[in-house]
């Protein structure tokens, strides 16, 4: 009886403590595409290292292996589901429809649902200040941009850029180019570098790439021709020391640990979030690895417009707005 | 017994290969119990069931496809191309014309028919009348496909509100429903939040047809005539020419519910590269049931439910990578395809003993 008891006892007390569950998915880029993927990860990471909940990592090898993932997660009682990039958008209405009491978080992507928190980066602004910063530090006046997919989201970027590029330099050049229209231009690495060493020839000597994995293939032929490459969504500036002249940061990381941290204290809020330069969402990163390499002239001329930027003096263009009419 | 005996065969092939699996998880430290967990997940909870039926549906499809080219003497590496120019076709059809649901739904799988028999026929048309080898041809044709089918969903019909290139959604009419749905309407809750719907049924439906087309039909047996022996089948008066073509139409149109089970029954619109290489894995499919339509559906289950158990073992393991789980889903592919082997080796001790 006493024992009977005792495995009662126990029982309901491992049914209360039953650990916070949180299901990461990532797209094609994987956890160590060093850069989109890679901040979500490390976001989820480093803080269950901190609160100790269940983690769970799910890479998606093929786009329709998302929805089936999400599902699962919420299946097996997970309480925290997070979807990662804009290709989400779909699996993620479909699943959160059907799991009510799960929460949900997408980046870069709006899904309007009471149970799924949408958070949207103001990647025109950060990208407006890495355009002005390559500008200053081209010699030639021709910088160059990779993107990954032909998206809007990613015309977004090149918008920016584009913006800050004229901002500093208006005479200079933008040589502009996509590695590809499917998925899979997110991890074409050997298509980046063909790209990147297509702009150098046409004397680009700065060259921004938002392309995923694909974009390790830019670095590389930066490293190659000893010119400057621009890093994206994660600090990148490790990845070729002395050869990144900046990365255009994107808060993926602390998107993710805000999102666990809020939900495991009962206050998940729902709901869009568009978040910049003002949240500390986006930004440029400096670091020993480019501190030789960004002047403190440059540096100056970007705090200056990033001020600027956040005080609303620069209304930096919007893909999204300005295609929207 | 003896008719039970093709099936004994491969189920001995698969315990072996789940004995083998469980050594070599427990070997990378995981439990010794989650191979059949997530086995147990995949065939006795509605959920996992469902997925398996789904993953299964489209490989009846692309395993029939290859067997009936196979008959033939042909093969078909085409069916991924195929099934890429039936969904484009399903797809312009679902966007563009709105009919009410009794036109809709025959009109769209006509349309998809129309699609993949086109595509595998010219195949079938330049083997037949100008020699190119089929499996260079359908392997070409397969990249022109994956072009035509960006070409479509970027210019033709994309839904500009999404930034991944899909198609704009199909209309409510050419949608077919969920097997969830149809057991709710008589108040069961079965295989509940997963996409497996009707054109599983058709997909069974199709084995039969294909079985009985091959086997009791006259145009059927010319095709597998062909098969046999061209050269025997041209002294008799069977075109050689003719039954290429024909063995290659029906194996493109064949393709076409895969476009149905996606588009129709599940997704509703066309995504870019929805297809997890159906077409090639219908190879296998196909090789496993030694071309036999029956067979097939068979085959074509194992493959489903072993890639829905492989998933579910990730979400249950810390120490099951994706590459691992490759391997442990061709281990029992090959256990099973080797019942050749088994059968040979258990006889031979058979003999022993007499």
């Amino acid at each position: 009886m006493r024992l009977i008891l005792v495995s009662f006892l126990f029982l309901s007390f491992s049914l209360s403590a039953k650990p916070f569950k949180v299901g990461l998915v990532l797209d094609k880029g994987g956890r160590d595409d060093k850069s989109f993927n890679s901040a979500a990860y490390n976001g989820a990471n480093d803080l269950q290292k901190k609160l100790g909940f269940d983690l769970k990592v799910v890479e998606s090898s093929d786009d329709t292996a998302l929805e089936p993932s999400l599902r699962t997660f919420a299946q097996h009682g997970y309480d925290l589901v997070i979807g990662i990039g804009f290709i989400m958008k779909t699996p993620i209405e479909k699943v959160a429809k059907q799991f009510p009491k799960t929460h949900f978080l997408i980046i870069d992507s709006l899904v309007a649902l009471p149970n799924v928190r949408s958070v949207i980066f103001k990647e025109q602004e950060g990208s407006y200040l890495v355009g002005a910063i390559a500008a200053l530090a081209s010699k030639t006046k021709v910088v160059g941009f990779i993107g990954g997919m032909d998206i809007p989201l990613i015309r977004r970027f090149e918008m920016g850029y584009k913006a800050g590029i004229l901002a500093t330099q208006p005479k200079a050049q933008l040589i502009t180019n996509y590695v590809g229209s499917s998925t899979d231009a997110w991890r074409n690495p050997t298509k980046g570098k063909e790209l990147a060493l297509s702009q150098i020839s046409k004397k680009a000597d700065v060259i921004f790439q938002a392309a995923g994995a694909s974009g390790l293939g830019v670095f590389d032929a930066a490293e190659e021709k000893k010119v400057f490459a621009i890093g994206v969504d994660s600090n990148q500036n490790w990845v070729k020391p002395g050869k990144i002249l900046t990365s255009m940061v994107k808060r993926v990381d602390l998107a993710v640990s805000t999102t666990i941290e809020e939900s495991m204290k009962d206050q998940f809020k729902a709901g869009e979030f568009s978040v910049g330069l003002a949240e500390g969402m986006v930004d440029y990163s400096l670091d020993e690895h480019n501190r030789k390499i960004l002047t403190p002239e440059i540096e100056k001329v970007a705090n200056d417009l990033k001020k600027k930027i956040i005080e609303k003096k620069i209304i930096v263009p919007d893909y999204y707005e300005t295609n929207k009419k | 017994m003896n008719r039970l005996k093709p099936l004994l065969f491969p189920f001995c092939g698969f315990m072996i290969a789940l004995f083998i699996c469980t050594l070599i998880l427990v070997a990378a430290g995981e439990r010794y119990s989650i191979l059949l967990e997530s086995f147990y997940n995949t065939f006795f909870t509605h959920f996992g069931l469902g997925y398996a039926l789904f993953y299964s549906t489209p490989l009846v499809f692309t395993g029939l496809s290859v067997a009936v080219a196979a008959r033939c003497g042909l093969f078909n590496i085409g069916a991924e191309g195929q099934l890429y120019i039936a969904s484009v076709a399903l797809t312009f059809v679902a966007t563009h014309l709105l009919l009410p649901i009794p036109l809709a739904i025959p009109l769209a799988i006509f349309a998809a028919m129309l699609g993949g028999g086109f595509w595998g026929g010219l195949a079938g048309f330049l083997k037949a009348r100008m020699g190119s080898h089929e499996v260079i041809v359908t392997i070409l044709l397969n990249f022109i496909a994956y072009s035509l089918t960006d070409y479509s969903i970027l210019y033709l019909f994309r839904n500009p509100e999404v930034q991944n290139p899909e198609s704009l959604e199909i209309f409510q009419s050419y949608r077919l429903p969920l097997l969830s749905d149809l057991s709710a309407l008589v108040g069961l809750e079965t295989f509940s939040t997963t996409p497996v719907n009707v054109t599983l049924f058709f997909a069974v439906l199709c084995a039969f047809l294909v079985h009985f087309f091959l086997f009791s039909t006259e145009k059927g047996f010319e095709v597998r005539a062909v098969g046999f022996n061209p050269k025997a089948s041209k002294f008799n008066h069977i075109s050689v020419e003719k039954n290429t073509i024909l063995a290659f139409v029906i194996a493109g149109a064949l393709t076409a519910g895969v476009a149905v089970n996606e588009i129709m029954g599940h997704q509703h619109k066309l995504i870019q590269g929805f297809s997890v290489e159906y077409g090639f894995t219908g190879i296998a499919v196909a090789l496993l049931a030694r071309n036999n339509p029956i067979g097939i559906l068979f085959s074509a289950f194992l493959f489903g439910s072993l890639h829905n158990a492989t998933r579910e073992m990730e979400f249950m393991s810390e120490k099951v990578t994706k590459e691992l789980s490759f391997i442990l889903q061709a281990l029992m592919i090959g256990f099973v395809a080797s019942e050749r082997v088994i059968s040979e080796v258990l006889s031979r001790r058979g003999k022993k003993h007499v």
